[in-house]
């Protein structure tokens, strides 16, 4: 049966946005859980150091809310790949809804999962700050650098870009393996594979294309770097996207 | 880098264990909800306790401590030079004894110095010079470092004890890796260790009288200032 409404594209997209917020809400519980478990493993400290004479001894163990961003970026990916799977997929059908709209909201929802990852995540080492001072040890807390509002600035959006761009590889990985089942075995075992095999030729891999981002200290080129990489890895998943076959 | 890898995989294991049974609906969407107003609201509110939390200054080192070098100074016969505000403690006892037995209850090198003067009193005079031990050029912890102490038994033995060694510990925020990314001069091994500690010293300086004669054990311990050390 042929419909007579015209459909706006960003009406649908907006409406599949609006419902995958609300419908996927276990995608921001999960951060919590994860991020807290995180905050437990940083706890115990990211390293120490210090040194003393002959009747006291300074030890400085030092906190970093590292490894929360990092389980955060876990988190973005697993979920990137998690929302091409089909029991996301179907929720979309509940709309008038083609592969371009469903990649549209799903990209709209990464954002906003980013988004909201990226500032908790930041905002998660400043509670662990408040934990260690008021249950563990309160004493002045030793700051190893001056962070200037510029610098805050930067590193909440920066962590946001890179939670992006893990979110738009595990897009990319859901995709593919939307496309190829196998694929799921495949390719953490050719990831890992490769990245023994080149290890054990000097070649680093992770190093050099980690380096590639996280050793760019210009914000306005980390930036494009990131949103080129993120935009090549959605358009390419969107692409895979539309070769697969049309539910009816 | 292969190293880490195990770590990885372990915690790849442990988030697919989670996420994959995030589907199963353990939080209702109400109670999910008020999990995330309530995180949400402690973040903030930790944000607003963390500007007031005390935090010492980062380095800079315009700011490194310089004290006067003790040790040089009383080898020297030179501790008029030292400033009085590096006096510690000063100890003073009556000498009847022609002699005095100097008995260190430490290591010399664990503990501090100690320097034995002839001067033209009529009493028995110890002082420990301290200066300061200062991190980050901000937070002075001087006052926490146990002093060294001295104690006359009998009529002529002066024993010099250095308290046990205690541990001082602080917490040292590392700024998250994104913070620090985009600042001038700052490597990914600086970050952890951007912080300095400015270590101060102790010294003994025992004065006595001139006609008194200096007996001990330790003479590899005790430096004999304006002569030479004694075999």
């Amino acid at each position: 049966m042929m419909s007579l409404v015209n459909v706006n594209l960003g009406n649908v997209v907006k409406k599949q946005y609006l419902f995958k917020l609300r419908s996927y809400v276990g995608v921001f519980t999960s951060l919590v859980v994860l991020q807290l478990i995180a905050l437990l493993f940083s706890l115990g400290g990211t390293g120490g150091g210090g040194g003393g004479s002959g009747n006291f001894h300074v030890m400085i163990n030092y906190y970093s809310g590292d490894v929360v961003i990092i389980f955060t970026i876990l988190w973005v990916f697993i979920n990137g790949i998690l929302i091409t799977t089909k029991a996301y997929r179907e929720d979309d059908f509940s709309f008038v809804t083609n592969r371009l709209t469903n990649n549209l909201s799903n990209i709209l929802f990464l954002l906003t999962a980013s988004l909201v990852g990226g500032v908790t995540a930041i905002a998660s080492g400043i509670l662990l700050k408040v934990i260690r001072y008021f249950f563990f040890n309160a004493e002045p807390i030793i700051t190893t650098f001056s962070i200037s509002t510029i610098e805050i600035i930067y590193g909440v959006l920066a962590t946001i870009l890179y939670v992006f761009l893990f979110g738009s590889l595990g897009y990319l990985v859901g995709s593919l393996v939307q496309l190829y089942k196998k694929l799921a075995i495949i390719l953490p075992v050719a990831f890992f594979g490769i990245l023994f095999a080149l290890a054990s030729r000097d070649i680093m891999l992770v190093e050099g294309v980690g380096e590639f981002y996280f050793k760019e200290t210009s914000f306005l080129l980390f930036t494009v770097k990131v949103i080129t990489t993120s935009g090549i890895l959605l358009i390419v998943s969107l692409t895979i996207s539309n070769r697969q076959e049309v539910r009816l | 880098m292969i190293a880490i890898l195990p770590i990885v995989i372990i915690v790849l294991i442990l988030l697919f264990s989670i996420f994959l049974n995030y589907r199963v609906k353990i939080l209702s969407g109400q109670k999910a909800q008020w999990l995330l107003f309530g995180y949400f609201i402690i973040l903030v509110v930790s944000f607003g306790i963390y500007l007031f939390i005390p935090k010492g200054a980062p380095p800079s080192s315009e700011e490194q401590y310089k004290g006067p070098d003790l040790y040089l100074n009383a080898m020297e016969g030179n501790v008029s030079n030292i400033d009085s505000k590096y006096v510690e403690r000063t100890w003073e006892f009556p000498m009847e004894e022609p002699e005095l037995n100097v008995e260190l209850d430490y290591i010399i090198s664990d503990g501090p110095p100690v320097f034995v003067e002839e001067a033209d009193i009529d009493s028995l005079e110890v002082i420990l010079y301290k200066t300061p031990t200062i991190i980050n050029g901000g937070i002075d912890i001087t006052d926490r470092i146990p002093n060294a102490s001295v104690q006359l038994t009998g009529s002529n033995k002066l024993q010099l004890y250095n308290p046990n060694p205690i541990e001082i510990e602080y917490s040292g925020y590392v700024p998250e890796f994104t913070l620090t990314q985009f600042k001038q001069g700052v490597s990914n091994s600086l970050r952890i260790t951007g912080t300095f500690i400015s270590f101060g010293d102790q010294i003994l300086y025992i004065r006595v009288p001139q006609h008194i004669e200096v007996n001990t054990d330790s003479l590899e311990g005790i430096q004999f200032v304006g002569k030479e050390n004694e075999d």
